[in-house]
């Protein structure tokens, strides 16, 4: 199931990650995209999606305290 | 406005792994997940993430400082250079099939120190400010010249705290060399990639030389007990030995650590392991079913307590901030600042990997040299991405706290360092590691958990070792 399309800028490398794929593979959630896997099912995979949009959108929240607290930290 | 440094990653059953930015961590059940998502948290939930330093509501000073506090121990402090990888001779008598630092032959001219470069070590040796010394004898084979080896020790005499360790394969160990490892500051590094067969396969070549591997072997282990020894199996992904095989090899021996390594992309591997660039499902299933292994021996004979190392070390990063200096998993992880390696030439390097990409030929990453000093812009170059912190994919990512950032790593396999995280073999094996980890963690296994505590080195066995939000 693939839930949104993945920009590759690196063709060779996502082919060979591709095929590196197994059945069991649980989904990869990455910053840009999700990949899931052909056997996951449809409600783990559902899951996964809503996760990662709930994460997004808490990251973003976040995003000025957070680079305000390393801001200070760094300093 | 309130602050909710969360950071998820799903979990089974429609749960997600919620981390702070400090590290601190629960389970939310989907109900949760469904209240967090709708905006309707309750007012339990708000108590359970302020207590927890999940949530810091506007004008929570005390909760805001908590929070810095939280994350200013989970950023790794650097000291000044107090870890040294020497390397005094690049000979080796033996020739492993993946080797991972393109060694030379033993009877080769020029790989060693030269007297000029012995000098230059010891003048840098006298000019550090350090109370605390560790330094770290590595090869080719190091037991080639101890000669170099005791005058480095010799000259440590004035440190607080000063503790060596030789990396060696333990072919030959005659009077000289015992003089070296009879030294209580002296501990010995090996390789020991299973039983005799397997050991043989992979680097001896001959059940001659393993014999004698494993004579010097067991006659130090007799000689100084286990503690004075470590050992680590280099693991060929594609022919696996039988677990128990390898885990009774180190058990026989009195060895309760395996640092469980599938072969380095490094050095000859390179060619003669193309595949070892990244690890698959298959290695992966390997090592859960390793670990899981080691949790029913150890629940089995609870008198004694085998580890894998690196899951151990990533444990104690996600329990004890601060505590692990493990270079893999520290962030940031700047080079050639706190600890350096110094190669047969007295080329400096920031990581051992470094030099190994050097001697491949794949990319000069050396800093400097012990002669003229390493504090360059070469350096300041490699430190400009050591820091997960402002990734964009480490940003979203649950484990941030906990994990690294390995630059080497990346041009190792890649030549690049700016693939985006989650296509890079490190990232990938990091986020196994840690799904894998807090698996374990949320078990309701007795015997999961009696390891996990011996495993973090806690008096007892706590009921659980994570929280729950349902």
């Amino acid at each position: 199931m693939e839930l949104s399309m993945r920009d590759a800028p690196y063709e060779a490398e996502a082919a060979k990650r591709v095929a590196m794929v197994s059945d069991t593979l649980r989904a990869q959630v990455g910053g840009r995209h999700v990949m899931i896997s052909g056997a996951q099912d449809e409600a783990e995979a559902r899951h996964c999606w809503r996760v990662w949009l709930l994460n997004e959108r808490l990251v973003a929240e976040a995003s000025a305290d957070r680079q305000a607290v390393l801001a200070l930290l760094v300093a | 406005m309130s602050f909710v440094p969360l950071r998820l990653r799903p979990t089974g059953r429609g749960s997600a792994l919620a981390v702070s930015d400090a590290g601190r961590f629960f389970v939310g059940s989907p109900d949760f997940l469904e209240r967090l998502a709708d905006e309707r948290i309750s007012d339990s939930d708000r108590a359970f993430l302020r207590l927890g330093g999940f949530f810091i509501e506007k004008g929570d000073l005390l909760g805001a400082t908590a929070h810095t506090r939280g994350m200013a121990d989970r950023i790794a402090s650097v000291g000044t250079l107090d870890y040294l990888i020497l390397v005094p001779t690049l000979r080796c008598n033996l020739s492993c099939s993946y080797c991972q630092v393109s060694r030379v032959a033993e009877t080769r001219q020029g790989f060693d120190w030269s007297e000029e470069t012995l000098a230059a070590v010891l003048t840098m040796i006298d000019r550090l400010e350090t109370p605390r010394l560790k330094i770290e004898f590595q090869g080719g084979e190091p037991t080639l010249r101890p000669d170099l080896i005791r005058a480095v020790i010799e000259r440590c005499a004035r440190f607080e705290q000063v503790e060596f360790v030789v990396c060696t394969n333990l072919q030959h160990v005659d009077d000289e060399i015992m003089a070296i490892f009879d030294r209580p500051d002296v501990f010995i590094s090996t390789s020991l990639d299973g039983d005799a067969a397997t050991h043989s396969r992979n680097r001896t070549g001959t059940f001659e030389i393993t014999n004698a591997f494993f004579a010097n072997l067991r006659s130090l282990t007799d000689r100084h007990g286990p503690r004075k020894i470590s050992a680590l199996p280099t693991i060929d992904p594609t022919s696996p030995p039988e677990i128990d095989d390898l885990i009774d090899a180190y058990v026989t021996l009195g060895l309760d650590s395996i640092f469980l390594r599938p072969i380095n992309y490094q050095g000859f591997a390179r060619k003669r392991h193309a595949t070892s660039r990244e690890q698959d499902d298959g290695w992966r299933g390997y090592y859960e079913r390793f670990v899981r292994r080691l949790i029913e021996r150890n629940w089995s004979d609870r008198g004694r307590v085998l580890e894998e190392t690196y899951l151990s070390i990533a444990l104690r990063r996600i329990f004890q901030p601060g505590l692990e200096r493990h270079v893999d998993l520290r962030n940031p992880n700047p080079m050639g600042v706190d600890y350096v390696v110094v190669d047969h030439d007295g080329t400096v390097y920031p990581t051992d990997e470094a030099r190994m990409l050097a001697r491949s030929g794949v990319i000069d990453l050396a800093i400097g040299s012990v002669n003229d000093g390493w504090n360059g812009p070469a350096r300041d170059l490699l430190n400009t991405g050591v820091t997960n912190q402002f990734d964009p994919d480490c940003v979203r990512c649950a484990f941030q706290p906990f994990c690294g950032r390995d630059v080497v790593d990346d041009l190792a396999r890649y030549g690049r360092i700016d693939l985006p995280r989650h296509e890079t073999d490190f990232c990938r094996r990091h986020l196994h590691l840690f799904d894998f980890a807090f698996e374990l963690i949320y078990s309701d296994d007795e015997a999961v958990r009696h390891s996990l505590g011996r495993w973090l080195r806690i008096p007892g066995t706590p009921s659980a070792f994570g929280e729950r939000l349902s």
